[in-house]
């Protein structure tokens, strides 16, 4: 059985030793002579694979490892020395895949000259501090019988939110919290949750009657986790929202924006990032300093957060009679790798 | 039949909630947006019911207009005005109605109040039975039949018996239906998640009452055999009922669907809500046939007469012969091999 097979299109070189002529199976190494390869350019997976001798096999993938580093490494030239050659005249060049490229384009983008999604956001939940005539005031809690680790990253967030309080959960059920929050005038009501005594998620209800956002927290690195963190002051921070492009986002991103104060203390050099990738929302907050035009110096202060929206509810904390804008659905949701939400 | 008209009607029509119009044709894929006034939340239109004269829309607005519209000329043609958050308007042989959350009822002839009357304290949904009768319900509203002549109820509603904690089952309905024909079954679903269907000849109790879900129910329509439900999560499903049982979900609505419409010939239904998606799925297969991204959130969806499916394109595709690609391929590598 020598010859070129027609599947592969490799040559197939039978080596048997006097003893076991009678099988003409390519693939029964001799005795005497130790494993041996057949002397193939080109290995096939499937050929790797099925092989059952793990010396064999182990020889068979470096040898096809090094031929296609051959390879790689002999088109790389050619393709340097045609650049060289042709100069601009030479063809752009390929820019590899990431999964953010492959993304597929979302029709709920938001285009920011839309008539309907300006008249939509002037008039949503957030109108009244977009248009400055409210100043955000919001109280933080953590859900009954809060462990220590809840408090420590507590501590921090009140520092981070401008105008922000504290305010013991007690026996107080989410549905009296939002009342009593109203009376008192507090614009967003924060409320940590945790799971096994370790913050889990966050509760975002806006007031009076604003929506909810239930997100799910993870990577919470506090202040003194971090390496060469600095201590930051009580100015008020610039906010940065990245990558919220779609409607959803948008609407997510406008919520988060409002929970610090419209005027920022631009002396403090203080900011505050959300940057949303691949539905996950980063925050981070840094001082920078300008050390000339082009560079930046950035010292980070203070927690890190991994955010990622689970529920959007229209309305305030409402979870039995409630109507829901987005609700994640992972059996609907998780169909593909490479569409995200936000 | 004027083919002009036909060609030139959309197959959808949609209310937002900043009080605009949008008219889908799914054959052009293109939506057209008709706007009252300028786009508003308090423009907000609350609800749509096709007339039964002509090409009219009544769109009911959220704050105390009801304004009609002409949907082959594409105008607004009159406009009602009444007191308070309205509920809903439809016409009833030559007279029109319109009902708030109030429980004011005003009956209209010739653009002039003709009647009024008081159906509940907190009416949230309001809707026309088939022998020209009103049916309205609300929190703690029962769900009551009026005529409009007499101003009186024909039929109210008992609620059910208290629980085995000797509770008493609150009452609030936020959506109710109709049958196609039959005109003495009504379906209501509630806050409770909740489907009850009320029969009038046979008992004032609710004939078949199922827990469907886990959210108010806040959209319902009606077959003579199934009706179709949804709720504050987008799950939209549908129900047998005869048994009660649910048969199966229309997946792909995210958000609340607020608004749900039977094509009144083929079986189509459609879905709107507040993920500013339009879906439109087949009753049967399930399955997704149009989906449209329209902005704005949405309160309510009219089907129109226009046919959805052409049927002489499906057929020609389903003659020709399946060709099965992969044996092919192995047959061809056999012969090779074989060689």
């Amino acid at each position: 059985s020598s010859g070129i097979n027609a599947e592969y299109g490799y040559f197939i070189q039978t080596n048997l030793s006097t003893s076991m002529s009678e099988n003409n199976d390519s693939k029964v190494p001799s005795i005497d002579s130790g494993p041996s390869i057949s002397t193939a350019v080109n290995y096939h997976k499937l050929d790797i694979q099925n092989r059952k001798c793990k010396v064999v096999k182990r020889q068979m993938f470096t040898k096809m490892k090094a031929e296609k580093n051959k390879a790689k490494k002999k088109r790389k030239k050619a393709d340097e020395e045609m650049r060289k050659a042709l100069g601009d005249a030479a063809p752009p060049k390929p820019v590899p895949h990431t999964t953010e490229s492959l993304r597929p384009a979302d029709e709920t983008a938001v285009d920011p000259d839309d008539e309907e999604v300006l008249k939509d956001a002037e008039q949503d939940e957030f109108s009244k501090y977009f248009n400055r005539d409210v100043e955000p005031k919001i109280l933080i809690t953590t859900n009954k019988r809060s462990s220590l680790e809840t408090r420590k990253l507590l501590d921090e967030l009140v520092n981070v939110i401008p105008n922000s309080e504290y305010v013991k959960r007690g026996k107080v059920d989410m549905k009296d919290l939002v009342k009593q929050s109203v009376d008192h005038s507090y614009t967003d009501i924060l409320v940590i949750n945790e799971d096994m005594k370790k913050p889990n998620s966050i509760i975002l209800c806006h007031l009076p009657e604003g929506p909810t956002a239930t997100f799910r927290l993870t990577s919470v690195k506090l202040k003194k986790q971090l390496k060469r963190h600095g201590n930051a002051t009580s100015h008020r921070p610039e906010v940065i929202l990245n990558n919220f492009s779609t409607r959803l986002g948008h609407s997510v991103g406008r919520f988060l924006g409002s929970l610090f104060h419209y005027d920022p203390e631009f002396r403090g050099r203080n900011v505050v990032t959300f940057h949303n990738q691949r539905d996950f929302i980063f925050f981070r907050r840094h001082r920078y300093v300008f050390k000339n035009e082009k560079r930046v110096g950035l010292q980070e202060l203070g927690p890190r957060l991994t955010l990622k929206l689970r529920r959007l509810q229209k309305g305030t904390f409402d979870t039995t009679g409630g109507e829901y804008e987005w609700y994640y659905n992972h059996k609907q949701m998780d169909v593909s790798r490479r569409s995200f939400f936000l | 039949i004027n083919f002009s008209i036909l060609k030139a009607m959309a197959n959808v029509w949609v209310a937002t909630e900043l009080g605009s119009l949008r008219a889908v044709d799914f054959k052009t894929q293109k939506n057209t947006v008709v706007t009252y006034d300028e786009l508003d939340k308090k423009n907000e239109i609350v609800s749509i019911s096709r007339s039964t004269k002509g090409n009219e829309l009544y769109c009911t607005l959220a704050m105390n207009l009801i304004n009609v519209f002409d949907t082959a000329e594409n105008i607004y043609v009159n406009q009602y005005e009444m007191e308070g958050p309205l509920v809903d308007g439809f016409d009833i042989d030559d007279a029109f109605i319109s009902c708030s959350k109030n429980g004011q009822i005003y009956v209209w002839r010739d653009d002039e109040v003709c009647e009024k009357f008081k159906v509940g304290e907190n009416t949230e949904c309001c809707v026309k039975s088939l022998n020209k009768e009103i049916i309205s319900g609300g929190r703690e509203c029962e769900l009551s039949v009026w005529d409009v002549e007499n101003q009186k109820a024909t039929f109210t509603s008992k609620n059910v018996p208290r629980d085995t904690l000797d509770i008493r089952m609150p009452v609030w309905i936020q959506s109710i239906s109709t049958l196609k024909s039959d005109p003495n079954i009504f379906c209501v679903g509630t806050h409770y998640h909740q489907f009850r269907m009320y029969d009038k000849r046979v008992k004032r109790r609710p004939v078949v009452d199922i827990e469907w879900g886990e959210l108010p129910i806040f959209s319902l329509t009606a077959d003579d055999k199934h009706c179709y439900l949804s709720n504050g999560k987008g799950d939209v499903g549908r129900l047998d009922l005869r048994t009660g049982g649910s048969i199966c979900k229309y997946r792909g609505a995210v958000g609340s669907v607020r608004g749900l419409a039977l094509h009144s010939a083929e079986p189509y239904l459609a879905s709107v809500g507040l993920d500013r998606y339009l879906r439109v799925h087949h009753t049967e297969t399930r399955e997704l046939v149009h989906k449209f991204y329209l902005k704005n959130r949405m309160n309510a969806v009219v089907f129109t007469e226009a046919v959805i499916k052409e049927e002489e394109e499906e057929d020609v595709w389903k003659n020709l012969e399946e060709v099965n690609v992969k044996r092919r391929k192995l047959e061809a590598m056999w012969e090779l091999q074989n060689d």
